[in-house]
């Protein structure tokens, strides 16, 4: 005999999904990687690797070098510009202390220049690190 | 009406009262008064055991404060400059005078967190990770408490005893576990919980399009 679920009205129960049971749990952590992956919604911000380069930065121990840093974090600035969103307060100030940290000044004084235009609450802070790159 | 149905009544109504008040939206009138556009985060002081709380907790701080619509100043030249200032410990940070920090920074706003609570407890069967933070946010310019909350997580990873299941568990927690330590994951939950909550968290800040709008 041949029988048709009718999926209206199937509870999971009935199609042999029990609380507690792996294939219950399947399910629970297929819907919860669907509702993730969904929630990479409207931000104000492109996150990219920021909050992980500043994670890496404070970490004692870390094998993270300025340099690779500074890789990453450009990427960041290629994803952005690609996806037309804006990168995250703080981020260029960031990456122009990573830059003042391998001596390259030039490309240091240019990111807190662009911190400084992309958010005035930032303008004091950026002028006094401009001031200190400047006499170098 | 009898006695007894007057006390049930009583104790109907106070309890009534003490769960609508455990939810109520918080004052924000004093923030209002002095809405900061800018906040500058302190490395966070840390009263657990683990020493890796403070700059593991700072680096999950900026993201939610971003995305409520404020400025935020780079935590790791914010620690740098606070180091060179004589100030090595968050302990010492924590004492720092506003004016110096708003006439350096120009910041608005300084938020102080307190890690209470932070790690992973490893038991035969599975693994407890639990974050606990309290966080005031201070207006540089006259010292008043512009806003406060506090927010737990835990996490845990148990060892249910199904095969499948179990790989699943596991292969997800080493993912996780390779990149950062899993407390590190979880203070990220608790931010949200702290700063944006919908009727606890902090309101909206100026780059946020719903700034102005309620709370």
């Amino acid at each position: 005999m041949k029988r048709s679920i009718d999926w209206s009205t199937t509870s999971t129960r009935e199609i042999g999904i029990v609380p507690g049971e792996p294939m219950y749990r399947l399910v629970w952590l297929l819907a919860l990687i669907v509702f993730l992956t969904g929630c990479t919604e409207a931000t104000l911000y492109s996150w990219g690797e920021y909050e992980n380069q500043v994670y890496r930065s404070l970490s004692a121990g870390s094998k993270s070098t300025p340099e690779m840093q500074v890789a990453m974090l450009e990427s960041d600035v290629r994803k952005a510009r690609a996806t037309k969103k804006r990168l995250p307060p703080g981020f260029h100030a960031h990456l122009g202390y990573l830059y003042f940290q391998l001596g390259n000044l030039e490309r240091a004084r240019q990111e807190l220049e662009l911190e400084k235009s992309e958010f005035r609450e930032s303008a004091v802070f950026m002028d006094r690190l401009l001031a200190s790159v400047k006499k170098r | 009406m009898n006695a007894r149905k007057f006390i049930q009544l009583a104790s109907c109504a106070v309890t009534a009262l003490v769960v609508t008040g455990c939810v109520a939206p918080q004052d924000n009138t004093v923030f209002r008064e002095h809405p900061p556009r800018s906040i500058l985060v302190l490395p966070p002081l840390n009263e657990t055991t683990k020493v890796e709380a403070t700059y593991s907790y700072l680096s999950t701080v900026t993201r939610p404060l971003a995305e409520m619509g404020y400025y935020v100043f780079p935590v790791v030249l914010v620690d740098e400059l606070l180091k060179a200032n004589g100030m090595p410990t968050a302990g010492e940070m924590h004492q720092v005078a506003l004016d110096k920090v708003a006439e350096i920074t120009g910041a608005d706003a300084v938020l102080y967190v307190n890690v209470k609570e932070y790690g992973t407890t490893y038991r035969v069967l599975g693994s407890r990770t639990e974050v606990a933070a309290e966080a005031r946010l201070v207006d540089t310019k006259t010292g008043l408490l512009l806003w406060q909350g506090k927010a737990s997580d835990k996490d845990s990873s148990a060892n249910t005893g199904d095969l499948v299941a179990n790989l699943i568990v596991a292969v997800i927690s080493q993912a996780i576990n390779s990149s950062r330590d899993a407390a590190h994951g979880v203070s990220r939950e608790v931010n949200v919980e702290l700063f944006m909550d919908e009727d606890r968290g902090l309101p909206y800040g100026p780059y946020h399009p719903k700034y102005g709008q309620k709370k």
